[in-house]
């Protein structure tokens, strides 16, 4: 067992995000919007199971998703969000990210 | 707004200075003087005169000239020069200081002669001016000497002056700010770092805070009480964005509700993002940016790296304080900037920092690159942004202009001896008539005499009003009452005075709460000494209509012709017409509609006056209807209550209905009107003297019987 932290970052504007891994809705929240004095909207921490797991990440009111498969390769992995005007990029992170 | 000119002063005007009169001997000539006052008898030699080294001019001023005060910074010698000019216009008006606005010359020419130092450039400001030339002149003294006064001179394009003010020098810091620091329980704070201890690009010193803004040219200055706050403050020992703030609200001793340099620190262990989140500027809300916190979870400790993470992060998180974002947030600021993930600053993330050309960024490039500073464009921004744009409290974070920009502006100081309210209903239904309450009361225990006619028609209070989306307007009614002004004193006694105004109508505007969202209102009082008090901002909501009906009414509201006819309550003339049907309408259509009490209002009071037209063939003139003013009064009182009509608008209708069943000989009804208000008000407890008010007028109303 392990655990996946997803960090929404740059680019939410009250947005309603939703969130599932490996077919699981794990966050589902409306009025998402980056905090510039951090870099983040919001964070989500789940446990999950495996080597590899499924995550996609959909902004209902902008019509966006975009899927990833995560290796899950420390005991926290840590995977970044961030959107644009008309996609999302989803980055799996070396290491813990530091935020201030 | 405002029609004032800081940069012009034609009546005023005197010549510029002579730069001749300024120029004084060249320090080596100086010390030659010296020395041959005191020469000493021909058998003993003098003293070598040795060359005295020149001030540097850089630093602050600050200089007034009447109703004007100019804070200039100059920045063109000394360490790390920007090349600039700037300064900040606060108008002085009776008691009140205010803000007016801010420039900066960013491209100037500077001349530098043994004996002074010109320059000159185009300003950019925050109001509009022909005279945006700059010349300054600051005399050079030697280092043993008082720095000079520097003198600004404004010019137009065609070169002649307008105002001219000597500014005297302040401090060689651009800015000012006090920073108080509180802890929590078991946090050990960062104290000083040396820059040495690890590779970095810079000399090694030992930098505490305030010295790592020193160094960027602001003089930062422990103030306030320090304070240990209590782990139970916030939840499970994570800190909430919304329990910083109420612990700053709380512990914060200089936090005010308004723009000031000044900020609070908070030194803490862990932020409910979790151990990643090594500091945040939480303060968003209200008058923003005046907190911020660090958290030690991940970086307490005394190791080298550690203390350099605790500096890094404090000056970071000020940093957000002062309205600097991220370098590689910068496209996300109001106006963007280009992204500077190149940068070497206090504001990137080092992990974040990609250096130009094929050079591996991250973590450990940043830090044996990092000089431990700002870049330029920070350090100008610092120095030299305008002001709101910088000081705590002012503009958002990020954001630009706002309501209380220009003559609404919080003045930075206040001894009228008056204090201004608004007060509005939280809500308003969409095409409902928009009536303020503004209320003037004394701060100082001698009382004070003020303006009774505080309704904005008579031109003494001024009321600004921002709409959904952004745009600012100042109420400007569709008529002006030119009257002789009535005094009224308060004391400890009577120590307010009220007026009700609608301000839904506006000359050359029309309507102005005609769509649904969130207003935000500011009223302005011109004392009798000058001075401009300004009451703090209230937010009003318009809601959306909810049905057809609600829709409909709106529709029947909210014409030019019916707007003119709530200003007027009511009128017979031809022009408003249209109006007219539309109200009638209104009743007949929604005669239990809320908004129906408005147009009752509007005709009943229209009935009790005769109206007099004057006509080509002669003046025709409509008798006061008293049956139809009591008919639509009542109708509207009985629905007052409902839709939240003011007390004011009440108490006025009522005495109305009142001398209109006294007209039509229903004596025994007008005095039962009378007494049941009094009675109204008595049960909603209201303030002695007000009562006193409102007895008073039932008195005077009786005696029009």
């Amino acid at each position: 067992m392990g655990r996946l932290r997803i960090d929404l970052r740059e680019g939410f504007d009250n947005d309603d995000v939703e969130i599932d891994v490996d077919g699981q809705r794990v966050y589902a929240r409306a009025g998402v919007r980056t905090d510039y004095s951090v870099g983040l909207a919001d964070s989500v921490e789940v446990d999950v199971t495996g080597v590899v797991v499924r995550v996609h990440v959909r902004l209902r009111g902008r019509g966006l998703s975009a899927e990833k498969s995560v290796p899950l390769e420390a005991s926290t992995q840590y995977l970044a969000v961030t959107a644009s005007p008309n996609a999302i990029a989803l980055t799996s992170l070396a290491e813990a990210p530091r935020y201030f | 707004m405002g029609a004032f000119d800081p940069n012009l002063n034609v009546m005023e005007m005197e010549p510029a200075a002579d730069v001749a009169e300024m120029e004084e001997a060249p320090p080596m000539q100086q010390a030659a003087d010296v020395a041959a006052e005191g020469q000493a008898p021909a058998m003993f030699p003098l003293p070598p005169v040795f060359p005295l080294r020149l001030r540097t001019v850089s630093g602050s001023y600050s200089g007034t000239r009447s109703a004007w005060r100019l804070d200039l910074r100059v920045d063109v010698d000394g360490a790390r020069p920007m090349t600039r000019i700037s300064g900040d216009y606060f108008s002085v008006s009776g008691a009140t200081t205010s803000y007016f606005g801010s420039f900066v010359v960013e491209a100037p020419t500077v001349t530098t002669t043994a004996t002074l130092v010109t320059i000159r450039g185009r300003a950019r400001a925050t109001w509009s001016t022909s005279y945006d030339r700059l010349e300054l002149t600051i005399p050079r003294r030697a280092i043993v000497l008082p720095p000079a006064a520097a003198t600004a001179v404004w010019r137009n394009a065609a070169g002649s002056a307008g105002a001219s003010y000597l500014c005297d020098y302040v401090s060689r810091h651009f800015r000012t700010v006090e920073l108080e620091e509180d802890c929590e329980q078991g946090v050990t704070p960062f104290m000083s770092y040396n820059t040495g201890s690890l590779p970095s690009g810079s000399p090694a010193r030992t930098l505490t805070t305030l010295s790592s803004y020193a160094e960027a040219g602001i003089d930062m200055r422990s103030a306030g009480t320090r304070n240990v706050i209590a782990t139970a403050e916030n939840v499970d020992g994570r800190w909430s964005n919304a329990e910083l703030h109420a612990s700053m609200v709380q512990h914060f001793s200089l936090w005010r509700e308004e723009p000031q340099w000044k900020v609070w620190l908070l030194h803490a262990m862990r932020h409910e993002y979790g151990p990643t989140l090594l500091g945040i500027m939480f303060d968003q809300q209200g008058r923003q940016r005046q907190g911020c916190a660090s958290f030690y979870q991940s970086i307490s400790g005394t190791a080298p790296s550690r203390q350099r993470d605790q500096l890094y992060v404090c000056v970071h998180e000020l940093g957000h304080c002062f309205n600097l974002f991220h370098s590689f947030h910068k496209q996300y600021m109001n106006p963007p900037m280009p992204n500077r993930e190149w940068s070497l600053s206090w504001m990137n993330y080092p992990q974040n920092y990609r250096p130009a050309g094929p050079v591996p960024g991250g973590s450990a490039a940043f830090w044996s690159a990092f000089p431990f500073q700002f870049d330029d464009l920070e350090v100008i921004h610092l120095r030299h942004g305008f002001r709101n744009n910088v000081i705590m409290g002012g503009n958002p974070f990020g954001t630009g202009a706002a309501l209380t920009d220009g003559d609404f502006a919080d003045p930075v100081e206040d001894r009228s001896g008056l204090a201004l309210a608004l007060e509005a209903k939280p809500s308003f239904r969409l095409g409902e008539p928009v009536v303020v309450e503004i209320k003037l009361r004394s701060t100082d225990s001698r009382g004070k005499r003020v303006h009774k006619q505080l309704n904005p028609n008579f031109g003494f209070v001024e009321i600004a009003i921002q709409r959904p989306g952004g745009e600012v307007l100042v109420y400007d009614p569709p008529m002006e009452h030119c009257t002789a002004p009535e005094m009224v004193s308060l004391s400890t006694e009577a120590p307010s005075a009220y007026a009700s105004a609608y301000i839904g109508y506006a000359r050359g505007r029309g309507q102005i709460f005609d769509a649904p969202g969130r207003y935000r209102l500011r009223a302005m009082y011109h004392a009798l000494d000058g001075s401009r008090v300004v009451s703090p901002t209230i937010d009003l909501r318009v809601r959306a209509p909810l049905s057809h009906e609600d829709e409909e009414a709106a529709d029947l509201m909210l014409g030019d012709d019916q707007g003119m006819l709530l200003f007027l309550l009511g009128s017979d003339a031809d022009e408003l017409g249209a109006g007219n049907r539309a109200f009638e309408r209104m009743l007949e259509r929604q005669p239990q509609h809320p908004l129906a009490a408005y147009v009752q209002l509007a005709m009943g009071f229209n009935a009790m006056r005769a109206f007099k037209l004057a006509t080509p063939t002669g003046v025709r003139v409509r008798r006061a209807n008293p049956d139809g003013a009591i008919e639509h009064l009542a109708a509207s009182l009985h629905g007052a209550d409902a839709v939240g009509v003011d007390n004011i608008t009440v108490n006025l209708a009522t005495r109305r209905l009142a001398r209109a069943q006294a007209a039509a000989g229903k004596r025994k009804e007008a005095d039962k009107t009378l007494k049941d208000m009094v009675e109204r008000f008595r049960r909603k407890n209201l303030k002695q003297h007000v009562m006193a008010t409102i007895e008073a007028q039932v008195k005077a109303t009786t005696a029009m019987f």
